[in-house]
């Protein structure tokens, strides 16, 4: 045995007494650890920083706008309508900037939410989703008219979770019109499974054509790059490892975006004009199938091997 | 095993020591803890029929940790980076002290690649041999001795050069 295994072995017999405490399981399902897994941060994020964020952005962005009435919010309700105008602003909706994200808002960010819309508020109701052991978690439901979608969805109504607009300066209501995004919150297949937007990260924005336009762009890119080239995936497997593959960072944008939906356990993204479905297919092995215009344009393949995923069959090329 | 409730009772423990041990810190121990529980939750079924539910776990919690590694494949040069500021030694002589060794060995191995660090985790720690190493892995025992020889040959030669440096 050599010096280093017997250090090896020291040192892990040293640092059994640091290991963290278990927490009941209720925590380690639920989003209210604090230490837990980013994904289950992001699901707390609003509740923590909607209340202050609303008073924030209130304060500063809805002061800043001319012609623009706060209207009353209609919270408790899910079909009272507001009076005056809606209230209105410009950029995010919270304060991002006053939360930590691990994957800030930006336009080409918006791909990998599970959906997105541009949508006016049609009514506001109060939250239904709590936290473990019930807290709540201060959210609210909010039900949009969709103007346009960017992913996930085709229906003309969506209702969604979403920070509570605050009573005093209310940060939106209803007949405001947002860019919104977000994830089903459980995770899995149906993108608006329980939805919930990420507001806090910045994914909830006043509507602009500007920024809207940006988010149109960067949504369709990719299926417009299937689009020219629908067996772009056979590039991955020539030339290199296989093992070395599925490495996305430096390549295009639809490289990219296929190698992060594998790492999922299962996800349906729709696109304005085609649709991404990656689902597990038996043991450590997930398939992709790229449908575009009603048809199956691309299958792929990937086991998780010993040098993390690998491409193992593609098909329809 | 009944329910996920009585696997983490009796096994939690043990799944969150080998959580640090592939992570390196008591976070990234829980967040790895977390999302190993979420996975088995949704797939409870299957995995309350297996042999031995506490070795499907971890076996979900290695694979977990490798591709939570690919994922921050992206930011693994800032680790690196990180981790070798850790490894610097304040003095000249930092290598008389067997704690501060330790620390700097501890440093070294969140500088492994994932795959690396399993193995040595499996083997050392969980004092596995190569073929029980490979079953959990899901390699072939070949793979799980080279990883461990790949991974005792950069740790050397990464000792060594901290050695260099402080000499």
């Amino acid at each position: 045995m050599s010096d280093l295994e017997d250090q090896l072995r020291g040192l892990f017999r040293d640092k059994e007494s640091q290991a963290p405490l278990v927490r009941p399981l209720s925590e380690y399902l639920s989003n209210r650890g604090t230490a837990l897994s980013r994904r289950w941060q992001w699901l707390a994020v609003p509740a923590a920083v909607v209340v202050t964020a609303a008073v924030v952005i209130g304060a500063t962005q809805l002061s800043s706008l001319s012609g623009d009435t706060a209207a009353p919010v209609v919270t408790g309700s899910s079909s009272t309508a507001a009076s005056g105008s809606p209230v209105g602003g410009h950029g995010p909706l919270s304060n991002s900037e006053a939360v930590t994200c691990v994957d800030q808002y930006s336009p080409e960010a918006v791909t990998r939410r599970s959906f997105a819309f541009d949508g006016t508020v049609r009514s506001i109701g109060p939250g239904t989703s709590n936290g473990s052991e019930g807290s709540s978690l201060g959210l609210a439901v909010v039900t949009f008219d969709v103007n346009q979608w960017f992913l996930g969805g085709t229906q003309t109504t969506v209702t969604v979770d979403m920070g509570k607009p605050g009573d005093e300066d209310p940060t939106y209501s209803v007949g405001t019109r947002l860019l919104v995004a977000g994830e089903p919150r459980w995770g899995g297949f149906d993108p608006l499974a329980d939805a919930i937007t990420w507001d806090s990260c910045g994914y909830v924005r006043y509507w602009d054509q500007q920024t809207a336009q940006e988010w149109l762009d960067n949504t369709d890119e990719w299926v417009s790059s299937l689009e020219r080239d629908p067996c772009w995936m056979k590039g991955l497997s020539s030339g290199v490892p296989d093992y070395a593959a599925p490495r996305p960072v430096d390549e295009t944008p639809p490289i990219e975006l296929a190698a992060r939906f594998v790492e999922g356990t299962g996800l349906d993204k729709q696109y304005p004009n085609g649709r991404l479905v990656v689902a597990d297919v038996g043991e450590s092995t997930q398939a992709i199938w790229l449908v575009s215009k009603d048809r199956v344009v691309g299958e792929f393949r990937y086991r998780y091997g010993e040098y993390g995923w690998e491409i193992e069959s593609l098909e329809h090329c | 095993m009944e329910s996920l409730e009585g696997l983490l009772a009796a096994h939690g423990a043990a799944l969150l020591r080998l959580a640090l041990m592939l992570t390196g810190s008591s976070d990234s121990a829980q967040d790895l803890m977390q999302d190993t529980l979420v996975k088995l939750h949704r797939h409870w079924g299957k995995v309350s029929r297996a042999d031995a539910p506490v070795a499907y776990a971890k076996r979900v919690m290695v694979n977990e940790f490798k591709r939570q590694a690919k994922r921050r494949s992206n930011s693994s040069a800032v680790l690196v980076a990180d981790a070798h500021q850790m490894v610097a030694p304040p003095g000249g002589d930092a290598f008389e002290d067997q704690v501060a060794d330790r620390d700097r060995l501890w440093s070294l191995l969140v500088t492994l690649p994932a795959a690396e660090r399993a193995a040595v985790v499996l083997r050392f720690y969980e004092d596995l041999s190569d073929t029980q190493a490979a079953e959990l892995l899901g390699c072939r025992p070949a793979t799980v001795r080279a990883n461990t020889s790949r991974a005792m040959s950069r740790l050397r030669k990464r000792i060594e050069i901290e050695r260099e440096v402080t000499s």
